[in-house]
């Protein structure tokens, strides 16, 4: 008898976390939900830094382990892919069946054919006149491809700025961006956050 | 209700809205402090004049009872803003603790007595409270306050109709039938309060507290205790005597409950155990120390439990929720620990240890670890029949418990129960 194979990219998710700016918060963001998911919801986590330069390399004590056939770090519980190219993600994606978790740091044209692979996209910006400029530009460059992604939430930083022009602008909601504790050592109320944001 | 105190306070959020009633907690924007604030339609307030809540809390002070901040009164509503009360109603605290030990139960009786006492002592107008309910019970840390006073009345030697049928589980049949009123009315809801605290605590707590409950709660007011003074010397004499005979703790705080191997039923044991622990008031809660979150699986889909600051809930059963290591464990609270090890072959470390093995041939230990022969160690056969137990016992030249057939491990049958209050006279605490 003929068994029916089950794809490999069946049941997982792909949620991607981008910024207008450098230091708008996403690899914490995408720390605190990659943890959030495999302590809490125990799902076997893929977390890919997309870029040139690691945020979390000095953070990585443990030696590197060979995870799809490419070097990685485990750091409670996740597997980490630390300063991968999009060749490299999109390689890791294929081959991989589990919850990944993308940190795509400041958002770059290259990043859109990966960016459209993810069921979930987060936008982090901030609402400081001199940033302003940057999220917007960001948020009409993806709201182009919008149609392949799954879901879209765009984030604000709560120091100031006009967020209900923006929404309306864009016509997309806006969330606050929540006050998240150390992703690597969560409380109770940082569980609830990511809980929240989502499912809530 | 927005509108009319704008200027003064900000609604941070409604708490309770009606027809004619909305409660909301708002914060004043002079020191941020939170009130809650009470706005009622006027042809829905008691007297067509006056809102009588707001002349009630005018007069009162006591610790128990929200003090009158400010009233406001327009061409369609009353509104009124009272001190709030930050904690939770005792409804909501009973439901996360499901647990009330003797002491904190007669604290929260004496408590409510004390407030009640207070109104019926005003003078010269003495005031019936008339819908004391778990609801309206506000339990912050150890003290209990009284909110919503929009039953309450002024009690007259002349008739005292109020129209106040009060809170169907709670309130006199006198108050029910519409019939005049007096104090004992308020000695039957306390009454009544007394037994729904009563189904949380251990038994012998609820078999003391019978009697007081049955003089409080009998219909015919002629033959029920006749003041709540009554019943505030009574819960004082006994907490008094309670206090003297005590502080003669067990120092039990671990129960291991390993397996002999996967599927033995380990983690339905723990559960089963925890739960009939915290029925017969020893304070008990579930910590999961295997790999897998079998008992959260089990709770999460079940609408009926409750997650709160790192712990679950569900009936009887407290447990800890099992996080990975990115997040910060929660501390462990008193009680007795249940510790869910699975299967285990080194020796754990805890005060009582049961050994949980199946009768079944597949399922029997073909070497038991060494440490099960210890005297601290309780073997305990799941899913077997007497024949398989009694085979078992002889092999290995020891009594060993046989767990009976159970579905739900969350309820506590009277099997069930016998076969651990046994366990607890003979092995854990001989």
């Amino acid at each position: 008898m003929k068994g029916r194979k089950r794809s490999k990219s069946a049941g997982r998710e792909i949620i991607g976390i981008t910024g207008a700016n450098a230091g708008t918060g996403c690899t914490h963001m995408a720390c605190s939900v990659a943890n959030y998911l495999v302590s809490v919801e125990k799902r076997k986590v893929i977390y890919i830094e997309v870029g040139r330069i690691s945020q979390l390399y000095d953070l990585m004590q443990e030696t590197p382990v060979i995870c799809e056939g490419q070097a990685a770090y485990l750091c409670k519980g996740a597997v980490y892919f630390l300063s991968a190219d999009v060749r490299e993600a999109e390689e890791t994606i294929r081959n991989s069946g589990k919850t990944i978790v993308i940190d795509f740091g400041e958002y770059e044209k290259a990043y859109d054919g990966l960016i459209r692979k993810c069921g979930r996209l987060w936008i982090l910006g901030s609402l400081l006149p001199w940033c302003t400029n940057a999220f917007e530009k960001v948020m009409d460059e993806i709201r182009k491809g919008e149609n392949d992604i799954g879901q879209m939430s765009v984030f604000y930083s709560p120091a100031a700025g006009d967020a209900a022009k923006f929404s309306r602008r864009f016509r997309t909601p806006m969330r606050c961006m929540p006050a998240l504790g150390d992703p690597f050592s969560m409380k109770e109320k940082d569980i609830r956050i990511v809980r929240n944001l989502l499912y809530g | 209700m927005s509108y009319c105190f704008s200027d003064r306070y900000d609604v941070v959020h409604i708490v309770y809205e009606s027809a004619t009633t909305v409660a909301a907690l708002v914060s004043s924007k002079k020191d941020d402090a939170l009130y809650l604030m009470k706005c009622v339609r006027k042809h829905a307030a008691a007297s067509p004049t006056n809102f009588l809540e707001a002349d009630l809390l005018r007069k009162l002070s006591h610790p128990g009872i929200p003090r009158l901040i400010d009233t406001y009164e327009d061409r369609e509503h009353y509104v009124i803003v009272e001190e709030y009360f930050c904690g939770e109603t005792l409804e909501q605290y009973l439901l996360c603790h499901q647990h009330i030990s003797q002491d904190t139960l007669v604290s929260f009786a004496i408590q409510i007595c004390e407030i009640i006492q207070y109104l019926h002592c005003r003078r010269p107008d003495p005031i019936l409270y008339l819908d004391l309910k778990p609801a309206h019970t506000i339990v912050c840390g150890n003290t209990i306050n009284l909110i919503d006073y929009g039953n309450a009345n002024i009690l007259s030697s002349s008739g005292n109709t109020f129209q106040n049928f009060g809170t169907k589980s709670f309130a006199a049949p006198e108050q029910k039938k519409g019939r005049d009123l007096d104090r004992r009315a308020d000695v039957y809801a306390i009454g009544r309060m007394l037994r729904f605290m009563a189904g949380y605590a251990p038994f012998l707590t609820r078999l003391k507290l019978f009697p007081l409950i049955f003089c409080a709660t009998r219909r015919n007011r002629n033959r029920r205790t006749a003041e709540v003074g009554i019943l505030l010397r009574r819960l004082r004499k006994w907490e008094k005597k309670t206090k003297k005979g005590k502080e003669q703790k067990h120092l039990l705080t671990t129960v291991a409950v390993v397996g002999s191997e996967h599927g033995v039923g380990c983690t339905h044991i723990a559960i089963a155990l925890v739960c009939y622990l915290n029925r017969a008031g020893f304070f008990a809660y579930y910590r999961n120390e295997t790999d897998q979150p079998v008992a959260e699986r089990i709770l999460r889909a079940d609408a009926a439990c409750e997650q709160k600051d790192g712990y679950i809930y569900h009936d009887t059963f407290r447990g800890i929720l099992s996080y990975g290591p990115a997040v910060e464990p929660s501390p462990p609270p008193e009680g007795i620990q249940v510790v869910d090890l699975g299967c285990q072959k080194e020796k754990p470390e805890a005060g009582a240890t049961i050994y949980v093995c199946g009768g079944r041939i597949w399922q029997r230990p073909e070497e038991r670890p060494a440490w099960t022969k210890d005297s601290g160690v309780i073997p305990l056969c799941n899913q077997c029949s007497v024949f398989e137990a009694r085979y078992l016992a002889a092999e290995w030249e020891r009594g060993l418990y046989r767990f009976p057939y159970h579905k739900d491990a969350f309820v506590v049958t009277a099997a069930v129960g016998y076969l651990f209050s046994r366990m607890i006279r003979k092995e854990i605490f001989p």
